[in-house]
């Protein structure tokens, strides 16, 4: 079934290279994003420290982030005139193997949100 | 100054009604197509399919072929590659580019069209398809979206507060925690790409979204009240203000066929029409310029000239023009012009020659709107000149005092 949230565990390893979170907004939409990392806000750029629309973070080494949880939420407004779709596209690299899942969502029309959540735990 | 205006409209339309002929005088002829396919076949614009997700795709080819047991009598879709299977990498600041790459492909359209025909009892498939990209498509008016976008941003800062409130939910759900503690052990065990595994993400996903759900609905209620206004209201208020209207330089390419296949005999298709238009110009605020190349092979319709006249014979016509478009800032005066060359390059078939015409339209009252046109029209005699046409429409809104 297809939903607007995922739950998916992240293997990383004993190494200090850095896992990246890559986060795209796709269609052309708008968004706010809000990130916990082990249930702590991490800041970001836009309003209120929150992440404004396609955005890249470097969420830890390896090893810091064994055994850490990941909770992502995401409002996208539909702006587009051509289309009523919303995706978010989550990517992350760095760790064992990269991980891509693309969650899409139709707007019932412009001007509504679509909300988004994530939930990813790193282990070893 | 509003009866100075009036006066010179009906002076100008007196002197040059003496030589009226036409008052159906077309000022947008140059344009190329919306649908390069549709439009070569015949087929109205009301009847072509767009459809924005593949699903959407699916169900329109689905009903044109009746579950696959038919070639349709009439059908034509228009499908625009990058938004409908791609749209997912298609982000904000990639929309908002002008440069080669994401303009071709974000603006190609595939257009397609099937249309069969019975005449003398020999059965007619015709099959067209077109394509249509814009290779420079001129900047959006950051001017006016970039002030809605940012308070669309801040208003969906304030709508994404429940984060926290749905951490605290995830934590304290039983069922949520024992899909995730199942998951776990298995990608431990290194087998994240068994059915098991995915068929818990899908659970685990669902029960997130529930409670995604809880948790923003507890948390949009207490921002209503707090806020005092309904920050969705605003939202959808701010995207309709948002137009994504382009200005500068555009240049636009379209270009379609159409293959004839008798009695549905693929050995003996053959190419009946063709056309390609060239659309290029210079677009600002309240006024735009445009020039336009146009090629066709074997039309339908040749401008200027009546249908019963047009050669029995393949031929081919080629066709330059410009076209200016003023409209003021309150709506109330608008111009335009189009000059139009025709030609065809075959020869005895006729000659070529030039068209005119110009639209002027003024708001003199509420409800009172004057239009006036006039212009030299190709003669439907191919050796007489040109003739001169005119009209002046009055359009009076009657018993409502609603803006026209």
């Amino acid at each position: 079934m297809k939903t607007n949230s995922l739950v998916h565990f992240y293997k990383v390893n004993d190494s200090d290279h850095p896992v990246k979170l890559e986060v795209e907004v796709g269609h052309g939409q708008n968004s706010n994003s809000k990130i916990l990392l082990n249930h702590l806000p991490v800041p970001g750029p836009g309003p209120e420290g929150s992440f404004v629309r396609s955005f890249e973070l470097i969420l830890g080494t390896n090893k810091e982030l064994q055994g850490e949880e990941l909770l992502m939420t995401t409002v996208v407004h539909d702006i587009m005139e051509n289309t009523n779709m919303t995706s978010l596209t989550i990517s992350l690299t760095g760790g064992v193997k990269p991980y891509t899942k693309t969650l899409e969502h139709s707007a019932s029309k412009k001007g509504e949100v679509v909300t988004y959540s994530a939930n990813i735990e790193f282990f070893k | 100054m509003k009866r100075t205006v009036i006066g010179v409209f009906f002076i100008f339309a007196f002197l040059i009604s003496g030589f009226s002929q036409d008052s159906t005088l077309n000022v947008n002829l140059l344009q190329a197509p919306v649908s390069p396919a549709g439009s070569l076949l015949g087929i109205s614009p009301s009847q072509i399919d767009n459809p924005t997700d593949p699903e959407a795709f699916m169900v329109s080819v689905k009903n044109a072929v009746g579950d696959f047991t038919k070639i349709p009598s009439s059908y034509a879709v228009d499908l625009a590659p990058a938004w409908l299977f791609f749209g997912s990498r298609i982000n904000y600041n990639s929309f908002r580019s002008s440069r080669l790459i994401p303009t071709i492909w974000q603006s190609m359209v595939i257009s397609t069209a099937v249309k069969s025909s019975s005449d003398s009892g020999i059965s007619k498939t015709q099959f067209s398809i077109g394509l249509k990209v814009s290779l420079i498509r001129g900047n959006i008016d950051g001017s006016k979206v970039d002030s809605l976008i940012e308070l669309s941003s801040i208003l969906l800062q304030k709508l994404n507060n429940f984060t926290t409130g749905l951490d605290d939910l995830c934590k304290n759900d039983k069922e949520y925690q024992q899909y995730k503690d199942r998951m776990e052990v298995l990608a431990t065990s290194g087998i994240t790409d068994s059915r098991e595994y995915r068929d818990l993400q899908d659970l685990a996903g669902e029960r997130l979204q529930y409670l995604t759900e809880l948790a923003r609905m507890v948390s949009w209620n207490k921002l209503t009240k707090t806020e005092g206004y309904n920050i969705l209201d605003s939202l959808k208020s701010i995207a309709e203000k948002i137009k994504w209207k382009r200005l500068g330089f555009k240049l636009d390419l379209c270009a379609g066929a159409v293959f004839d296949f008798p009695n549905m005999d693929f050995n003996k298709g053959s190419t009946t029409k063709a056309g390609t238009w060239l659309t290029g110009g210079y677009e600002w605020d309240h006024l735009s310029c445009l020039a336009v190349i146009r090629y066709l092979y074997n039309p339908n319709q040749v401008i200027g000239m009546a249908d019963s006249l047009l050669p029995k014979t393949l031929f081919q016509t080629l066709d330059g023009g410009l076209r200016i478009v003023y409209n003021s800032t309150d709506n109330k005066f608008l111009f335009s012009g189009e000059a139009l060359y025709r030609s065809v390059l075959e020869q005895n078939v006729m000659e070529p020659g030039w068209r005119f015409a110009i639209n002027i339209e003024y708001e003199a009252m509420r409800n009172i709107r004057l239009n006036l046109s006039l212009g030299k029209d190709f003669d439907g005699n191919l050796s007489k000149g040109g003739n001169l046409i005119t009209a002046l429409n009055l359009i009076l809104g009657l018993g409502s005092n609603k803006k026209m």
